[in-house]
């Protein structure tokens, strides 16, 4: 499970002035952490970052996306309808990935006893 | 092209009075026990990753969806295939950015979501009734559509009928969300979402042939006989009237791929899987259904137009949202063989169990949260079986008011309340959520203020726009809120505030023109080729004699040719035909 709810800076030292823990549990999490946010960032970006430019296109040059593409329909709506397919091979990199890199992480926290007074449970 | 036909109508009502016995079978015989809190709030986390993401697609793609993005596909092209491209990048957005952490931190509603960093009640009441607050809205217009859609489906003009249909829809919801729980309503998202995926997918595949296999022929005929030649093809039709359309349609974009699938009754199946990689392998089929359905929507509303034209379309509604149906019924073509007939009478099925599947989701979400975050939270050892028991009771607290406002709002314009909850899910709900699970040092404070302001914010500056009072087609048209805060019943209201040209016969509408202007207030405002008949200004009933499911009805120009279900020339298309078409479209004065 990616314990992925919150986000420390990892310069930063998460709970008081006890120094940053670089071995086992802690360790461990850090890298986690860090693989998830890059996961998340990236493919919020990139997912923001296509329809961003899409719909730049869209109003800076309508000339441009209604001109006729190759198989007849206008750019525009080839650029849309191309963006499913591209949202399927997405999904399925996303869970490539996913399964690849960030799993065997979120196992190998799993896999350490959680120590007794770092990392407590939050607050219910 | 209203009239569907007598033996349309007998198979649809077979079908509709079949489809609401067998579900409510199928949520009684599902339905949790009585003390298992669990299982009513989650499915027992029971639910495989294809079935969940099924009824994630289900409650994502709700009615008003269907419908709106099929209108505004049919009526404005290409400004309706960008909003329903919008709406498969929320969910995907959700997908990678919210649903993990979410199902990580979440027990059963958005308050435990939030409430498990900032414990207390007031972070559960707020997030109650902002879940309310986005929610109600929605449900309203899908409940307040329910009347004219039926009408349209199993042809009666009466308005107590309508009215009959919104009070029996929302009975059915409300039993649907008391009796099932998340999982009975789960099994009916998945049916629809199956029903409403298969039966698309034969209708476009039809209009496809129909047209040759050549979707550029299709959209170059939909351009053509939408009146609106190459402006179809390009945006700014559906916020033509606006000072600023390029800054309104991103604006528009952005709140829904921001607030769509953030609404609560999507992020509470989040909870339902079991393990992290559930939720991804869920999400997956989720996202890959709503793309396929989103194709659908597209091909299947610029299908429409190409076979219907703009005049058949507003001649069933105005706003167009009947053209989903529009266009399966012409896909069959005008002679319909018994098999066509039932193949329709499954689409029509899939629309009518869209209407009330999504429309039960949302009063569980309301309902769920009502309990588990205001009730229970007050006293800690509530016995499941008693928290079971508030669960169902807050379902008919939520939904006997829905009916009753979606009865008294059947005749107003209902944008302002579709346009509310997607707003208050971009602008309360998605920030105090991606706040609360990434930022650190995001307090409590900063949670209420987030929701409360998001909310506060949204209401106030939606009142003053043009879509709730001011215009000729806003919810309230005989007042102006916007203009005048002091405005009283004696006191004239202030003029439209911008200034209409000379030549233009009346006021213009709100934002939203395709969407909800009728035909007399002087839109489209371009001299249209098919140009709805006067006597379709007044909202013609569904019994237009003229409107048979020929593509041709009212249409100068699809006398010429190249849309042919009637010539049989449909296979071969005129090229040269389409070109001149174009090119007379290209030609013709255009939007002022």
């Amino acid at each position: 499970m990616s314990g992925d709810s919150s986000e420390p800076h990892p310069a930063r030292q998460p709970y008081g002035a006890r120094p940053a823990s670089w071995s086992g549990y802690h360790r461990a999490l850090r890298v986690l952490r860090r693989a998830c946010r890059w996961r998340r960032r990236a493919a919020t970006f990139a997912a923001l970052g296509y329809f961003a430019v899409f719909l730049t296109l869209t109003v800076e040059a309508p000339a441009l996306m209604s001109r006729p593409a190759p198989g007849g329909l206008p750019t525009g709506v080839l650029l849309a309808l191309v963006q499913v397919p591209v949202t399927w091979a997405a999904v399925i990199l996303f869970e490539y990935l996913s399964g690849r890199y960030v799993d065997p992480l979120a196992r190998s926290v799993g896999g350490y006893a959680r120590p007794g007074d770092g990392d407590r449970e939050p607050p219910r | 092209m209203t009239d569907l036909g007598g033996s349309a109508h007998s198979w649809s009502l077979v079908a509709f009075c079949s489809v609401v016995t067998l579900t409510l079978l199928l949520c009684v015989l599902t339905g949790p026990d009585r003390d298992d809190l669990e299982e009513f709030y989650t499915g027992y986390r029971s639910l495989s990753p294809l079935r969940n993401g099924l009824a994630v697609a289900g409650d994502y793609i709700s009615a008003a969806t269907v419908l709106t993005i099929g209108g505004v596909i049919a009526l404005c092209g290409y400004d309706g295939v960008v909003l329903a491209l919008s709406t498969l990048l929320s969910l995907l957005l959700l997908m990678v950015l919210l649903a993990e952490p979410l199902h990580n931190t979440g027990r059963f509603t958005m308050g435990d979501a939030l409430g498990r960093r900032m414990p207390g009640r007031a972070v559960r009441i707020t997030a109650c009734a902002v879940t309310v607050l986005s929610l109600v809205p929605m449900m309203t217009v899908q409940l307040a559509g329910v009347g004219q859609l039926l009408a349209y489906i199993l042809g009666f003009s009466d308005s107590a009928m309508k009215t009959g249909c919104v009070i029996g829809a929302g009975t059915l919801m409300i039993a649907y969300a008391a009796l099932g729980g998340m999982k009975g309503t789960a099994l009916i998202q998945i049916l629809k979402t199956v029903i409403l995926l298969g039966s698309g997918l034969v209708v476009a595949v039809l209009l496809l042939h129909a047209f040759g296999w050549h979707p550029g022929t299709m959209v170059d005929t939909a351009a053509r006989r939408s009146g609106a030649g190459e402006a179809f093809l390009r945006y700014g039709l559906q916020f033509a009237d606006g000072p600023h359309p390029a800054a309104d349609m991103i604006s528009t974009q952005v709140a829904i791929v921001l607030g769509g699938a953030c609404l609560p009754h999507v992020t509470m199946r989040m909870y339902t899987a079991g393990s992290a990689r559930q939720v991804r392998r869920t999400m997956s089929w989720a996202v890959s259904s709503v793309a396929l359905f989103m194709l659908l929507i597209t091909v299947i509303a610029i299908g429409a137009t190409a076979l219907v034209g703009r005049a058949g379309i507003t001649a069933a509604d105005p706003r167009g949202s009947t053209a989903y149906l529009l266009g399966a019924r012409a896909a069959f073509g005008p002679d319909v063989s018994r098999v066509e007939s039932l193949l329709f009478s499954a689409v029509t099925t899939a629309v009518f169990l869209t209407l009330l599947a999504s429309v039960a989701g949302m009063t569980l979400a309301c309902a769920n949260s009502l309990a588990h975050d205001v009730v229970a939270s007050r006293r800690a050892g509530l016995p499941p079986a008693r928290e079971t028991t508030l669960a169902r009771i807050s379902a008919l607290i939520i939904g006997v008011p829905v009916v009753v406002l979606a009865a008294l709002a059947q005749h107003r314009s209902l944008q302002p309340l579709a346009t509310l909850s997607f707003c208050v899910g971009a602008s309360a709900i998605a920030p105090a959520l991606v706040y609360t699970l990434f930022w650190r040092r995001f307090g409590r404070a900063g949670l209420l203020a987030t929701l409360i302001g998001g909310s506060v914010a949204t209401l106030v500056l939606m009142s003053g726009t043009r879509l709730v009072s001011g215009s000729p087609t806003a919810a309230f048209p005989e007042a102006d809120f916007g203009r005048a805060p002091g405005w009283s019943p004696g006191h004239r209201p202030p003029p439209s505030p911008r200034p209409t040209s000379p030549g233009s016969p009346s006021p213009r509408p709100p934002w939203s023109p395709c969407l909800w202007a009728s035909p007399a207030a002087g839109w489209p405002p371009w001299p249209a080729e098919a140009a709805p008949p006067a006597a379709n200004a007044t909202g013609t009933p569904p019994s237009n004699p003229s409107s048979s499911p020929g593509p041709h009805a009212g249409d100068p120009a699809g006398a010429r040719g190249t849309d042919g279900r009637d010539g049989g020339d449909a296979r071969n298309p005129d090229p040269a035909g389409t070109v001149a078409g174009r090119q007379a479209a290209t030609r013709s004065p255009g939007r002022p």
